[in-house]
């Protein structure tokens, strides 16, 4: 395929466009505020709608400063009124977004009707079509995000306090209230110029999606901007060529699906919250109990019948696990020179005596500290410990050593070990 | 003209349809949720459409039903589950949702009438053209039919659950404590408002019905101590919405569903500055009264 040179500013316009509503998108939603960012999107039809009524020309300077102040007063309305608790929130934002949107309706409808004749395509503004983006539109969306950028980076330590403590940041010497100005302006700009090419409500996805996608790769503020920003280039490019390739397909839906995608895998095989780190960290935490297990087992028989190695069927007796099990777990436990394993016959090294002692010494403990304190028969002891022994730290050992004295038997005449 | 009526008519209908089932939504503090729902009934609406062609068969009102259910679990349980703030789930979910169906009308329905248009704006005098014809006289158009089910079904529902829905509204814990089933409550109130989502989507577009769902109860409870005058309040004001959103409507030869917005955006506006409960001049219209 060959690439018009339109297709390059597209291109272009979309990797800033993707960076810089990364960054104020992870911004909003580290504040949890990630809808005011809809608010913001619906809010620019009517400033729109004025603009092209009060200047009768479809001029972008004009549309950009009409639509970004509606958007303004409407974010002003919603934190205001949020402010002096006349109305909760949600209903805040969802009845600003959806009256300031039924005004800019009403306009367009108004509009559709007057005799001037070059009123097709303000509706371009709704839906977006990047394939009509023009040099003009790409270097505003170019100098709106380098500004962005630049008064990120300049204010990045602000930025991170005004974020992270609002309170915090009540307390210091800064104009804050700048900061959020500042913010608020930008955002609204960035919405103005984006949307010609995703559309109105696709615009929010861009600020969402992104930030939500980091959340299951990286745990750092700056760490999560700069997947944010590389995953959003990535799935706008991919939609702009999706769109550009295969007929009847937006440009906006499709970036926002291939987003959907991404966050769907993210989901399922992120680094943290997702799906597959938590089977693996139950994994983790299954495979150390039986480890736990097995080298207690292994303790245990070497104590009653007083031999050196024990073999794997009685193992497979005393701990109920599958013998398939117990040579993974045996595996395991000789790379890590607890355990000495040949021919089915199993010793323990000096250090797997040292930890299977303390597993069985805890166990024993803990049985001890039940019958004792909380006077429970002997038969109810062993479920109990047989769960606990795998959490009691250090300190708490030490703890139960000091309260009971350091006691040498347990409640069944055992040797604590 | 008899069709000026139905137009007022199957408008304040719609209004009292979003507004009783709203009044809950809003108490409970799930507002966007609906703005959600309303975007993310799209797809359903679109697969629907491509097999049955028609924009009032039952089938329109199952697909939206069961894409809006899906909505409200994946928020939720991505949500829950996976540690993601709420407010972010919502965002993702729902504009990939509305994305999904922007896809699927133009890369499939340019074959048959739907547009995007339609789905965004809504207009209420499309829907007169289609009528309902018994015995060869004409009975109105289906629109109304539809949107007076719907009313039945919301109001037999708020009327039918009106003690379980008020306690869940006010102290969901509570509510579970005592044995109502909450969650079985929650999925159907979602069901109910992606079916009336759906029911009035083709007279106010999807964005503006968000404005019947929230801002049509939050005048209302501005206005009211309890929670029946709510409901019968919201049914009012939305009553003289619809009929002064005609007005305004006629007056300047504008689009019906957003002047009825604009009406309730001013109503909201006025609530706001005078409501005697927490209005911004509570202070200096109702303290020197005392």
């Amino acid at each position: 395929m060959e690439l018009l040179p339109s297709t390059w500013y597209i291109l272009i316009s979309a990797l800033f466009l993707s960076v810089s509503s990364s960054v104020l998108g992870s911004i909003l939603f580290h504040k949890k505020q990630a809808l005011i960012g809809d608010v913001i999107t619906h809010a620019v039809l009517p400033g729109v709608c004025i603009a092209f009524l009060v200047f009768r020309e479809k001029n972008i300077f004009w549309f950009l400063v009409g639509g970004s102040s509606t958007a303004m007063l409407a974010t002003y309305i919603v934190q205001y009124l949020h402010r002096k608790k006349v109305l909760s929130e949600d209903i805040l934002l969802a009845s600003t977004l959806s009256i300031f949107f039924g005004i800019g309706v009403l306009f367009l409808s108004y509009i559709q009707q007057l005799p001037w004749g070059n009123q097709s395509g303000i509706d371009r503004f709704i839906f977006g079509q990047a394939s009509t983006l023009s040099l003009l539109d790409a270097q505003v969306i170019a100098i709106i995000s380098v500004a962005i950028l630049t008064l990120f980076i300049l204010g990045f330590r602000a930025v991170k306090i005004w974020v992270f403590d609002i309170q915090f940041a009540g307390t210091l010497n800064f104009p804050f209230k700048i900061v959020e100005a500042l913010f608020i302006v930008f955002l609204c700009l960035l919405v103005m110029t984006g949307l010609q090419s995703v559309g109105i409500v696709l615009m929010s996805a861009m600020f969402v999606l992104p930030p939500s996608i980091a959340h299951f790769w990286k745990r750092s503020f700056t760490g999560g901007i700069i997947v944010a920003g590389l995953v959003s280039f990535v799935a706008s490019a991919f939609g702009i060529m999706l769109s550009l390739l295969v007929p009847h397909i937006p440009t906006g839906p499709a970036i926002v699906v291939s987003l959907f995608g991404v966050l769907i895998v993210s989901l399922l095989l992120g680094k943290y919250n997702s799906l597959y780190s938590k089977l693996k960290a139950k994994k983790r935490h299954q495979d150390k109990i039986d480890e736990e297990h097995v080298l207690k087992s292994l303790y245990k028989l070497m104590e009653s019948i007083k031999t050196e190695t024990v073999d794997i069927f009685a193992l497979h007796k005393a701990t109920r696990m599958s013998f398939s099990r117990i040579e993974k777990i045996c595996k395991k436990l000789e790379k890590r020179k607890l355990i000495k394993f040949s021919n089915n016959k199993i010793q323990l090294t000096p250090a797997g005596k040292a930890a299977s002692k303390r597993i069985v010494r805890l166990h024993r403990l803990w049985e001890l500290y039940l019958s004792e304190y909380l006077q429970l028969p002997e038969d109810h002891l062993h479920e109990s410990a047989e769960d606990i022994e795998h959490y009691i730290t250090p300190e708490v050992e030490a703890h139960l050593l000091t309260i009971m004295n350091f006691p040498k038997k347990d409640p069944h005449q055992k040797d604590i070990p | 003209m008899i069709s000026d009526w139905w137009i007022i008519v199957n408008s304040a209908l719609t209004a009292a349809c979003c507004g009783i089932l709203g009044s809950f939504i809003i108490l409970r503090r799930m507002s966007m949720l609906v703005d959600a729902i309303s975007h993310a009934v799209l797809p359903g609406i679109v697969i629907a459409y491509l097999f049955t062609e028609s924009l009032q068969s039952i089938w329109l009102l199952i697909g939206a039903g069961l894409s809006g259910f899906a909505t409200v679990w994946l928020i939720e349980s991505i949500a829950k589950r996976y540690n993601l703030h709420e407010d972010a789930s919502i965002g993702s979910i729902y504009t990939s949702m509305f994305a999904l169906g922007i896809i699927l009308i133009s890369s499939l329905a340019f074959r048959v009438d739907l547009d995007q248009e339609c789905v965004l704006y809504g207009e209420v005098s499309h829907t007169l053209f289609d009528v309902l014809v018994i015995n060869g006289k004409v009975a109105g158009p289906k629109a109304f039919y539809l949107l007076l089910g719907i009313f039945i079904i919301n109001l037999a529902f708020v009327l039918l659950n009106y003690k379980q829905l008020k306690v869940m509204s006010f102290d969901g814990v509570f509510a579970s404590t005592i044995g109502i089933s909450t969650s079985i409550l929650h999925y159907t109130l979602m069901g109910l408002v992606s079916f009336t989502t759906v029911a009035s989507f083709e007279m106010v577009g999807s964005i503006l019905v968000i404005a019947y769902f929230t801002a049509l109860p939050a005048i209302a409870y501005l206005f009211s101590y309890s929670l029946s005058a709510m409901l019968r309040l919201c049914i009012l004001t939305g009553i003289l919405c619809a009929v002064s959103g005609y007005f305004i409507a006629l007056w300047w030869g504008v689009s019906v569903s957003g002047a009825t917005v604009l009406s309730m955006g001013i109503c909201l506006l006025v609530a706001i500055f005078v409501s005697p409960k927490k209005g911004l001049l509570k202070p200096w219209l109702y303290a020197k009264s005392k």
